[in-house]
């Protein structure tokens, strides 16, 4: 798959490039020192400065250019795997342009937005290595359209059932698939958080009424219709009911599935969402940094 | 309000059926989510599509963002209500229906039957492009953000406090680019620089040294304050040379660094990048080559500066005896004629005036006290240079040498030979009239050199008159002090004599100038170098400075560079100390105020 062949792409050819780069770094900065001391305003500074900043924007446009799958599969691997190994590389050559000297200024702002951007790039590496092996083995071989179409056929199956039954059942059940939550906001999906609702009939001799309860992970409506087999008035109602019982759990399996789809894919793409935003302010950061060095030089 | 919903579904069978059921809700709400009142999938209809509100009796449908509907076969975003208005959406129809009694409003609704289960999976967001959160809007926000605070407000502070126009505290401004913090004295000056208006800019001009965006610091900036820095190549000396226009200040100054680095660069490139070789753009000045300071020849020997009297300087006017008043002012110009003289520590000799034998002085064999180097020299609070020695203050202290002739006489004046000589006169006058007030001081004090105690018993007789023969003994004293043969003030002091008929103009004590500083452009810390691996105290001065070799005046005890070149090297290495150029030079040439004390 590609997403295991980024670390060892050619026997992990960016990797050696990587180590290669930051040993020179390394030896450039060792030059330093003395009784001029090592920073961002010596020749060796300036230097390793230009580098990095050249592998940002190379890194930066590395990330548009792997996206486009004209390359093929073994081409957006070789440029994930330079992505990934330079931009590792990058926070230490940062770390050596700057000589670890830090303060509230525009040029720590552009370190720390370096640092922001591979941190939230490591996670996303992480996610590429570990989620889409847990997403493949979710689905089971199918996809997510396939799932939500067993869901659709589940809930056919279920709204017919149940229109043959009780009018409080046909309520519940139908209102338990009418008001299944499935994704949602940022959070609802990142958490997989369950909103579903059913409405639950409390209807006494005198008056009918019903009551929206929470449906988390559909258990209420299966307790409620489950209850009521044992209470069924015909025998044909008990068929139906056992049916309905049975339709609900499947239906409850896929919905689990479903969510924890939603829930691994959300988190193999959240990263994204910080990666590329801060790396355009990293690149905003990187411009004002050097200006401002041309400023007051 | 109490809403009734009736779906209306036709079954596979063909037949309709319709199901009732109730909602008790302040707002109709209708989309694709899940948690609408009305749920109607669909590519064509958003998850919150639109609302049907009630005020009073009258009915109103709003949509939500871009989403429109169809009411009556017209597209509208709003419109009102009434019973019989049919609604279309996303092939989905609705129609409102005359509530029955216990209802505020019912509504028919009748799906689109060819829904599928994509149009099912739309209906619900399952990826977080769906969200709030974008890629593209994050670049656009974090990007321009960082550009307006890190770039454009502080370009626009910056034009404001040119205009001496205050900016609030919290803007932005140019310190946002500081490198680092400055060392306090400069914090200090751009505190003073700050716009008085506002005192919260204080410590925010940046411009009180930066003038101009894109241009480097210029010396006057700096020279605001550092207004007595000498240049390294004096002005004249440099139109002499084709060395062109010096470095500016800041090419070697460089601050924003907190102080943790010194400010200016100490490297040894500093002085060997023009240094290392006789450069042709020195012209006709005359400079040796320097490459550091290791063994070999990579710096040249020493040269001392001494001073040295004037050639012209030995003649002094006839003096005759009431005129006999010397004057320290007299003296100092007399030594402000000297001239300095730079000459290689080989073949330097001193010309003091002065003749002492360090030698003696450090031999306990020959002393009535033990004397060590710290006896006489005692060092300056710069610990670099020594109090200058004088007759007062060193020699004649611990009751060592006192100007006794006699021991019923009075001591000698010292530096004032005119009057030493009265002293000598009056003496002896008093002495042949039988002055009863003669009186022998206790012997204890009346310390001398050591071989004139039996001398002064061997009196010749005199056969003239009481005057006559004062004068004649007060002569033969005179001659003991200053004559070439005697033993008082020539014991120390060179003396000039004139042949002159006139005792008073015939002995000229010539004036003692003894050298304070060898090296007056050059710094060398006497401090630092009391320990020297295992040497301390005498042995440490000793072993530089050949004291106990040296019987003549003239003996410049200073050592030469291989002694040096012995601890120090210009690179750390094993028993080496490492020193740089500027650990003993420095780049802007000191004053020489220093090398004209000493003089007393």
């Amino acid at each position: 798959m590609i997403h295991e062949g980024i670390l060892r792409y050619h026997n992990a050819r960016y990797l050696w490039v990587a180590v290669a780069l930051l040993v020179l770094c390394a030896a450039l900065y060792s030059t330093q020192g003395g009784l001029r001391p090592a920073g961002g305003g010596t020749w060796q500074g300036y230097t390793l400065g230009t580098l990095g900043a050249l592998l940002i924007l190379w890194l930066s446009w590395l990330g548009i250019r792997k996206r486009r799958y004209g390359a093929g599969a073994a081409g957006i691997a070789g440029w994930t795997s330079a992505h990934v190994y330079l931009g590792l590389a990058l926070i230490a050559i940062a770390t050596l342009h700057c000589a670890a000297k830090f303060g509230w200024n525009i040029h720590t702002l552009a370190y720390v937005l370096t640092c922001a951007v591979v941190l939230t790039g490591i996670f996303g590496l992480y996610a590429y290595v570990s989620f889409p092996a847990q997403l493949a083995a979710n689905r089971a071989g199918g996809s997510r359209s396939t799932l939500f179409a067993e869901l659709y056929a589940l809930d056919q199956q279920g709204r017919e059932v149940a229109r043959r039954c009780h009018v409080s059942i046909n309520t519940a059940v139908k209102s338990a698939i009418e008001r299944t939550a499935l994704g949602g906001g940022v959070l609802d999906q990142l958490l997989a958080r369950d909103r579903s609702q059913v409405l639950l009939d409390e209807s006494t001799d005198t008056a009918s009424s019903t009551r929206a309860v929470a449906n988390a992970d559909q258990q209420a409506v299966i307790d409620y219709v489950a209850s009521r087999v044992t209470r069924a008035d015909r025998r044909s109602e008990t068929v139906h009911l056992e049916r309905l019982v049975f339709t609900l759990c499947r239906r409850q399996a896929v919905l689990r599935r479903i969510r924890r789809d939603i829930r691994l894919h959300a988190w193999l793409k959240a990263w994204l969402y910080f990666h590329v935003p801060l790396t355009i302010a990293l690149i905003a950061a990187l411009l004002a940094h050097i200006l401002a060095t041309f400023f007051y030089w | 309000m109490n809403v009734l919903i009736r779906s209306v579904r036709t079954g596979a069978d063909g037949v309709t059926e319709a199901q009732d059921s109730e909602a008790q809700v302040d707002t109709i709400t209708i989309g694709s989510a899940a948690d609408r009142t009305i749920q109607l999938l669909g590519r064509d209809v958003a998850a919150k599509h639109a609302a049907i509100s009630a005020s009073g009796s009258e009915l109103k449908i709003r949509c939500a963002g871009a989403a429109r509907v169809r009411v009556n076969d017209a597209e509208v975003r709003s419109s009102p209500l009434k019973v019989g208005d049919r609604i279309e959406l996303g092939g989905h129809r609705l129609r409102i229906i005359a509530p029955p009694a216990g209802f505020d409003v019912a509504l028919e609704v009748q799906p689109r039957s060819d829904i599928d289960a994509r149009d099912f999976e739309r209906a619900f967001r399952t990826d977080l492009d769906q969200t709030w959160l974008s890629r593209r809007g994050g670049a656009w926000l974090l990007g321009v953000l960082t550009l307006i605070v890190a770039l454009a407000i502080p370009l626009e502070t910056v034009q404001l406090h040119k205009q001496g126009v205050a900016t609030p505290a919290a803007l932005p401004d140019d310190t946002l680019w500081s490198a680092g913090p400055l060392i306090p004295a400069h914090q200090h000056i751009i505190a003073a620089h700050a716009i008085p208006a506002h005192k919260d800019a204080a410590s925010k001009s940046c411009n009180a040294c930066h003038e101009n965006l894109f241009i480097h610091i210029q010396d006057p900036a700096c020279k605001q304050c550092h207004k007595g820095i000498i240049d390294h190549v004096a002005p004249v000396v440099l139109k002499q040379t084709q060395l062109g226009t010096p470095p500016r200040c800041a090419q070697c100054h460089r601050d924003h660094d907190g102080g943790a680095s010194l400010l200016a660069i100490r490297d040894d490139s500093l002085c060997v990048d023009c240094h290392s070789d006789r450069h042709e753009e020195f012209g006709r000045t005359k400079l040796a080559a320097v490459s550091g300071f290791s063994k070999g020849n990579s710096h040249p020997p020493f040269s001392v500066t001494l001073y040295k009297p004037p050639p012209d300087d030995s003649a002094p006017g006839t003096i005759s005896a009431d005129q006999c008043v010397a004057s320290d002012k007299d003296l100092a110009d007399q030594l402000a004629r000297w001239v300095p003289s730079r000459e290689p520590l080989k073949q330097a000799r001193d010309e003091s005036n002065l003749q002492f034998s360090h030698k003696q002085h450090l031999d306990p064999a020959q002393m009535h006290t033990t004397l060590d180097c710290a006896s006489c020299h005692t060092p300056e609070p710069d610990g670099e240079h020594f109090v200058p020695v004088t007759m007062a203050r060193t020699c004649a202290t611990g009751g060592c040498h006192q100007l006794t002739f006699d021991a019923r006489a009075p001591e000698l004046p010292h530096g004032k030979p005119c009057e030493a000589m009265f002293v000598i006169e009056d003496f002896y006058a008093r002495l042949v009239s039988g002055d009863p007030t003669l009186r022998p001081k206790p012997r204890e004090l009346a310390l001398r050199l050591p071989d004139r105690e039996q001398e002064a018993e061997a009196v010749k007789p005199c056969t003239g008159t009481g005057y006559i023969c004062a004068q004649s003994r007060a002569q033969e004293e005179i001659e003991r002090q200053f004559g070439p043969k005697g033993s008082g003030c020539v014991s120390c002091h060179v003396v000039k004599d004139t042949h002159a008929g006139d005792l008073y103009n015939r002995y000229q004590v010539l004036p003692v100038r003894l050298t304070y500083d060898y090296f007056p452009a050059t710094h060398f810390s006497h401090k630092d170098h009391l320990v020297q691996k295992d040497l301390t105290g005498e042995e440490a001065c000793l072993s530089c400075h050949k004291a106990r070799d040296s019987a003549r005046s003239a003996d410049v005890l200073i050592p030469d560079i291989q002694k040096c070149q012995e601890c120090h090297s210009d690179r750390p290495a094993v028993d080496q100390v490492a020193v740089q150029c500027v650990s003993c030079h420095a780049y802007h040439p000191t004053l020489m105020m220093q090398a004209s004390r000493g003089t007393e």
